[in-house]
């Protein structure tokens, strides 16, 4: 077995305890690529509501790592003889298939995020050109830096080549074992199960905890009765961890990533990202993925010098905001879930308010189209026995209740106006009631 | 509104109106040949899902057009995914805004029209196989596509498989 062949190293992880580096794993890790990832924060600047949320996204991939290692060997073992139908060399090679499996998972969760921008999310869909998104740089970083040749260098032992790993990463990619691309991106993927915990942990709540050691266990997988494939599924007696699973991103959501202070940094971030870009390129997206080398030149720390250097109080620039905590107020907020009218009637409100206070800079915010937003998706719940899977739609009453989240704010720059500040919000609590 | 949303908010809402009562599968392999085999402007990116194509944009779409009550989107009771139905929000660029498609759309119906879920899911993930997936180095020749998608669709067998192989020859061809 090449997992007892090869070295091992053990890295202690606050939210796993122990994580196994194997050694080809570890020589990805020592990247400069991979060690990026210390330098971008997982939750961009959150750490300015919650202090303690000062996690990159270097644990957080070693996090995805060893959750996807766990799960494809719990599934695998569920699913030993439909995954191996095909193979004719007996124990052996069943035994290599899941092996193979195995450390493909797992270097694809540990890959899954090299191509993060600065502070991760904040101006996601403004910072890059066109289409473009992190994920997109994702695969030219793998095939073009020396964590190709380290994959290919282990081929022999651990039966997976840098091609499948781009494969499963790539959002066009195919893999022939289609239940492991969506244990790294689907609905209810290991990236959401550990970032969910992750993110609870440093942050210092409670709203992202579930029985994830009870979730890995009752992965399994669908035959798919329509298509025949394997496809990722529940068993019946995990209904409940994935009920907590999703009411946690839901009050994690609702708590956390669309905070309303931590949204203000998140504009006020993404604009200032454009401006350093548009400095030094001439325009505010980043270059595309064939200049990798100037993109990944940016990290936290870049962005952070840049705004120590450029803080102005006189003007209180967006490098003093984020150097000194100054953020933008939110000056009128609807409910998570508001009537469709109220919600149009924001629109309306925010161009009232740009009449009304014409020397004031306004942004509308909203929770939907956010890459953590909140949505309804499915699973096949399976059952014992020869009964047909259900899905989690029909199964689950608690989720049933759960509506996508549809709040909106309007932001205003009142230059630490409160006097002003007040007079806005009077004029939207009026305009809106 | 942005033109771009204009546009595949008022293709979707074209799509149920003419399907009235349509599941998200049906939808995301619909919009899908318009933009790659009939060339509508919609600009989703799509990936390779359970059930073929996925666009979570043209998903997230969705969600917004209901939460204007553009369309309609119920669960189904006995627990098979979703009706979508037009809303009751009146849109009135919906007309306007499809009138330079209306070739295509036609075009689409014609051609897909008659084709069940899962043979426009068969028909969706060939057409991702042969033209947008990563290439690989066995080549994207007739039988490593057929192969390719025998892997990933074992419901399907591979006489039915290279069958839909040249219906979506013949469909891109003539497009």
């Amino acid at each position: 077995m090449h997992t007892e062949a090869l070295k091992k190293s053990e890295f202690r992880d606050p939210v796993h305890g122990f994580i196994t580096v194997y050694e080809h794993e570890k020589e990805i890790i020592g990247t400069w690529e991979f060690q990026r990832l210390r330098r971008i924060h997982q939750l961009g600047l959150q750490s300015y509501v919650y202090h303690g949320a000062e996690h990159s996204r270097f644990g957080h991939s070693l996090g995805v790592m060893h959750l996807a290692g766990e799960a494809v060997i719990k599934i695998f073992e569920k699913n030993k003889e439909d995954l191996t139908r095909s193979l004719e060399g007996g124990e052996d090679e069943s035994e290599a298939l899941k092996e193979t499996l195995y450390f493909a998972a797992r270097l694809a969760g540990l890959l899954h995020d090299i191509g993060h921008a600065p502070f991760s999310h904040p101006g996601e869909d403004k910072l890059f050109e066109g289409k473009l998104r992190h994920e997109d740089y994702a695969v030219p970083i793998i095939r073009n830096s020396r964590i190709a040749s380290i994959i290919d260098g282990y081929k022999d032992k651990i039966g997976v080549s840098s091609e499948d790993i781009v494969n499963i990463v790539d959002k066009h990619g195919v893999y022939d074992f289609p239940f492991v691309k969506e244990l790294i991106s689907s609905p209810f993927d290991v990236d959401k199960m550990d970032y969910l915990l992750r993110d609870s942990i440093y942050c210092g709540v409670e709203y992202g905890k579930y029985d994830l050691r009870r979730l890995i266990d009752t992965l399994t997988l669908d035959k798919g009765t329509i298509t025949g494939s394997l496809q990722l599924a529940i068993h019946v007696d995990g209904i409940h961890t994935i009920e907590a699973l999703i009411l946690a991103r839901y009050f994690m959501f609702t708590q956390v990533y669309f905070h309303k202070v931590r949204r203000s940094f998140d504009l006020i971030l993404t604009d200032f990202i454009g401006e350093c870009l548009e400095e030094k390129y001439g325009k505010r997206t980043y270059l595309p993925p064939d200049s990798l080398a100037e993109y990944l030149k940016w990290d936290d720390n870049l962005i952070l010098t840049r705004a120590r250097e450029k803080a102005d109080e006189t003007q209180k620039n967006l490098a003093w905001r984020i150097i000194k905590r100054k953020h933008y107020k939110a000056v009128y907020e609807t409910s998570s879930h508001p009537d469709p009218l109220v919600a149009r009637k924001v629109g309306h409100l925010l161009k009232e308010c740009k009449k009304q206070f014409s020397g004031v800079e306004f942004w509308l915010d909203r929770a939907a189209g956010h890459p953590e937003m909140f949505k309804k998706e499915s699973l096949a719940i399976i059952h014992d026995g020869g009964r047909p899977p259900d899905s989690l739609a029909k199964e689950s009453a608690a989720l049933r209740g759960l509506e996508v989240i549809d709040q909106r704010r309007i932001y205003a720059d009142v230059k630490e106006d409160e006097v002003l500040r007040r007079k806005i919000e009077d004029f939207c609590n009026k305009f809106m009631s | 509104m942005s033109h771009e949303k204009e546009t595949r908010f008022a293709i979707t809402r074209y799509l149920v109106d003419k399907l009235k009562d349509v599941g998200k599968t049906k939808i995301q392999k619909l919009v899908y040949f318009l933009q790659y085999a009939f060339d509508v402007p919609l600009d989703y990116v799509f990936r390779m899902h359970y059930y073929g194509p996925y666009s979570e944009e043209l998903d997230d779409d969705l969600i917004e057009m209901k939460l204007h009550r553009y369309i309609d989107i119920t669960p189904d009771p006995a627990g098979c995914g979703y009706h979508i139905q037009p809303g009751s929000e009146f849109i009135d660029w919906v007309e306007n805004t499809t009138k330079p498609y209306a070739q295509q759309l036609n075009n689409c119906f014609d051609k897909l029209g008659g084709y069940n879920i899962q043979e426009l899911e068969l028909l969706g993930t060939l057409h991702f196989v042969q033209y947008l997936a990563l290439t690989s180095s066995e080549g994207k020749g007739k039988d490593q596509i057929v192969d390719k998608v025998a892997t990933l669709k074992p419901v399907f067998d591979k006489s039915e498989i290279e069958r839909f192989y040249e219906v979506l020859q013949d469909l891109v061809n003539a497009e």
